[in-house]
């Protein structure tokens, strides 16, 4: 059976300012369910690379070629112009079907910890009272103690404050879940929790997570596709590029290229790729 | 409150409730120290306003108080000749619009003796007289202008209606011949001559132009100066009649007592009629018919002989007429008057005097109005910048805790808008914050500022504040208005990024 398609991207170049392509997709499907790790080293269009698909910036150069395609309710739209949409349209997109999680939390500093948790459900229009329910079940999975559902944010620490903006992300009603680095805060125990259910909820709700990180033992451990972004070019024509010989793909507990051929030592791959 | 606020703001659904609310609690501040600065920022304003407001109606009032607006001339002999040309010249429509004159009168100046209420004593009250079409009179009795304290009242519409030989008195004036009811008194003693006549009160009123004590037609000033062969005022040939007036209330006692007292001229009969001086306390006027016809020095002696052989008071009570002939009107006057709608072109005025009748209008006068036009345009004026200020200081403190507190969240509003928030719901959030914001700061200031105007009330006899006014409802909305406006561009400046601007602080 043919793999269900979220992304399918072809020709695509991301630019901040027009002219200045900082990351070339040339050819890319990403499958549905899955947890994709994309890694590369700093500055070669990691965050770009999720902004672009979060739809967090306007950084797809519109060509002709260009075609970034997104599955909506099991057809692929066309997605390349949907910054023309008017923002109200666009907002709604993005409600429907994105969730986020940041390295630096970005949670609201004047809310309590247990309304940070509710506001990606409260922006979907739900009741308070019924939010939190669901907070407080995910809250328990992730050994979070209930009392922190009413201490203000100040009070708690980095990894708490990172557990909350997961619950917040993983609460939400979304089809792909972006995140930056996501357990950059986190002690490798909590990280690796934190990704058990983030892959448990990805597997049970048939969602997407497409994570940049820079943690290859996260990535080898949990991915199932890592994309591997390499630099090309030289001087000022110098950016990020996604080439199909790093799309590997995890086959039970073997590391294979997209072509099928196995990939013996994949942590040798992607170190040389994080050090060039 | 906050459900009270919920309505107010048409705040719709939990998530726009927990945001306002919270973004209200941040942007305040901790002791609510935003409010409080605010507060202090609009108290000030609204005081700085209320006071100029309340110092430019004062002084519009004066501007357009006939009591103010108007020059006198005194009439000095070496000029008296040019008078009725000036008249007829400043009767003209086209004169009179050049120089924004409303009317020319003459008015005359005099002493008079009333009898005080208390010790009969004589007591000098000085009159003016004024026209009964003089636009000036109209303004001293106006109903709306509320100078009357008691008597007629002139509406507004019409002509002033009153009687000619009633007295206009300053409520001063009346308590200072001994009168304490004011409202009672219905006619009081005035002496001419030998004379004691009751005129009747027409108005107490609290002021008067010209320093006077009260004021009184030309017609009744002719009628009280004019020899009374002439005007035929009070009857001065030889009559059997003599009228005098006792405060013995027993008609009969005061008859027996007349009988009793006078012996050298016995009347042959009297006859008692009351008249109510002060409201509620009559007097009798007992007439005396003599057989014989007796001049008016022979009357002055039976009430001399009538008051020294009886233990009653009385009083000799001179009939007078009002209604005599013809009506009269001042042949020679001492000043003329020179009404003016607006005192822009006095000084014109003046020159105009004198480059053609080389008549000099004091310099004093002309510059105490130009004072008063001068003054009334400068706080007006700066009235206007102090507003514009406080508005600029509003906006910019406003402004600068909402740039400096979108800063600081921007990361935070990045996130909320990736996941899906839109820009009309933050902006209208953030608007309604800020209408909370100053709604509540302007209440609060309202409410010290309306303290303020009580106790100063309370100290002050005239208080030159006024908070409640139509200016100031203008200068609230124009406050909420450009705060908005301002707020909006601020707000939209920073929630227009993208989402990953914002997150990523670019």
């Amino acid at each position: 059976m043919q793999e269900e398609i979220i992304y399918d991207i072809s020709n695509l170049e991301c630019q901040y300012i027009p002219g200045t392509t900082v990351l070339k997709i040339p050819n890319l499907q990403i499958p549905k369910g899955k947890l994709v790790f994309v890694l590369g080293v700093s500055g070669i269009g990691k965050s770009t690379f999720i902004e672009t698909l979060g739809l967090m910036n306007r950084t797809i150069h519109v060509t002709e070629e260009t075609s970034v395609k997104f599955n909506n309710g099991g057809e692929l739209e066309e997605i390349k112009n949907i910054w023309e949409r008017d923002n109200r349209s666009l907002s709604k997109f993005r409600n429907d079907h994105f969730s986020f999680i940041f390295q630096n939390t970005n949670l609201m500093p004047n809310f309590s910890a247990g309304e940070n948790m509710c506001i990606s459900m409260l922006i979907e229009g739900k009741k308070l009272s019924d939010v939190k329910e669901k907070v407080l079940e995910v809250m328990e999975k992730l050994n979070l103690d209930a009392e922190l559902y009413d201490r203000k944010i100040q009070e708690l620490s980095g990894g708490q404050r990172q557990r909350l903006a997961f619950v917040r992300a993983i609460i939400a009603g979304f089809n792909v879940l972006f995140g930056d680095e996501p357990t950059g805060n986190l002690d490798r125990d909590t990280g690796h929790k934190l990704m058990r259910t983030l892959k448990s909820n990805l597997s049970e709700y048939n969602r997407t997570g497409i994570i940049v990180s820079h943690d290859i033992d996260l990535a080898l451990s949990f991915a199932d596709i890592i994309l591997l972004l390499s630099k090309t070019g030289e001087g000022e024509e110098l950016h990020g590029t996604f080439d199909d010989q790093y799309y590997l793909v995890k086959e039970g507990q073997e590391w294979k290229r997209k072509d099928g051929s196995k990939l013996e030592n994949p942590l040798e791959l992607i170190s040389e790729i994080l050090t060039k | 409150m906050k459900k009270l606020l919920s309505v107010l703001l048409n705040i719709r659904g939990d998530f726009q409730n927990l945001f306002i609310f919270n973004e209200y609690e941040e942007l305040t501040g901790k002791s609510r120290s935003g409010i409080v600065t605010l507060v202090v920022i609009l108290t000030i304003t609204f005081l700085a306003l209320g006071f100029a407001i309340g110092g430019i109606n004062y002084l519009k009032e004066k501007m357009d108080d006939p009591f103010t607006n108007w020059v006198n001339l005194e009439i000095k002999q070496g000029y008296r000749d040019k008078v009725s040309k000036i008249q007829t010249e400043l009767a003209v429509d086209t004169t009179k619009q050049k120089f924004f004159l409303n009317n020319v009168g003459q008015y005359n100046i005099e002493f008079l003796p009333f009898l005080n209420f208390d010790n009969g004593e004589e007591y000098n009250l000085r009159l003016r007289t004024l026209e009964m079409d003089d636009n000036l009179l109209k303004e001293i009795l106006s109903e709306k202008k509320g100078n009357v304290v008691t008597g007629y009242t002139y509406s507004g519409e019409g002509e002033v209606d009153i009687e000619r030989c009633g007295l206009i008195i300053k409520e001063s004036s009346l308590r200072s011949l001994g009168y304490e009811d004011i409202e009672a008194v219905k006619r009081i003693p005035v002496k001419i001559e030998s004379f004691v006549i009751y005129p009747e009160i027409t108005a107490v009123v609290r002021e008067l132009p010209n320093l006077v004590d009260l004021v009184v037609t030309p017609h009744f000033y002719v009628l009280l100066n004019e020899a009374f062969e002439t005007t035929n005022f009070i009857n001065i040939s030889s009559s059997n009649k003599l009228e005098v007036i006792s405060t013995e209330q027993d008609k009969d006692k005061l008859q027996k007592d007349i009988m009793s007292s006078l012996m050298k001229y016995r009347p042959a009969s009297t006859d008692v009629r009351e008249i109510e001086l002060i409201e509620g306390e009559t007097q009798n006027i007992v007439t005396l018919y003599f057989s014989d016809y007796f001049k008016y020095e022979i009357k002055d002696s039976i009430v001399s002989e009538l008051e020294s052989n009886s233990d009653l008071d009385y009083t000799r009570y001179s009939p007078w007429e009002c209604n005599t002939s013809r009506f009269y009107n001042i042949s020679d006057p001492y000043y003329l008057s020179f009404n003016f709608d607006q005192l822009d072109k006095v000084r014109d005025f003046k020159n105009h005097m004198w480059d053609k009748y080389s008549v000099e209008i004091s310099m004093d006068q002309v510059e105490q109005k130009e004072n008063f036009a001068l003054v009334s345009r400068l706080t007006g004026f700066i009235s206007i910048i102090l507003f514009g200020f406080s508005i600029l200081s509003i906006i910019f403190y406003v402004n600068s805790l909402l740039r400096t507190h979108l800063e600081k969240i921007k990361m935070n509003l990045g996130t909320l808008k990736a996941f899906g928030l839109n820009n009309s719901f933050l902006i209208n959030s953030y608007l309604k914050i800020i209408v909370t914001f100053i709604g509540i700061s302007i209440v609060i200031a309202l409410i010290i500022c309306s303290v303020w105007d009580l106790i100063e009330a309370r100290i002050f006899e005239n208080s030159y504040f006024d908070i409640f006014n139509l200016k100031i409802l203008l200068a609230v909305v124009v406050i909420v208005l450009t705060a908005l406006l301002t707020s909006q561009r601020t707000i939209s400046k920073t929630l227009l990024k993208t989402p990953g601007d914002l997150i990523y602080n670019r």
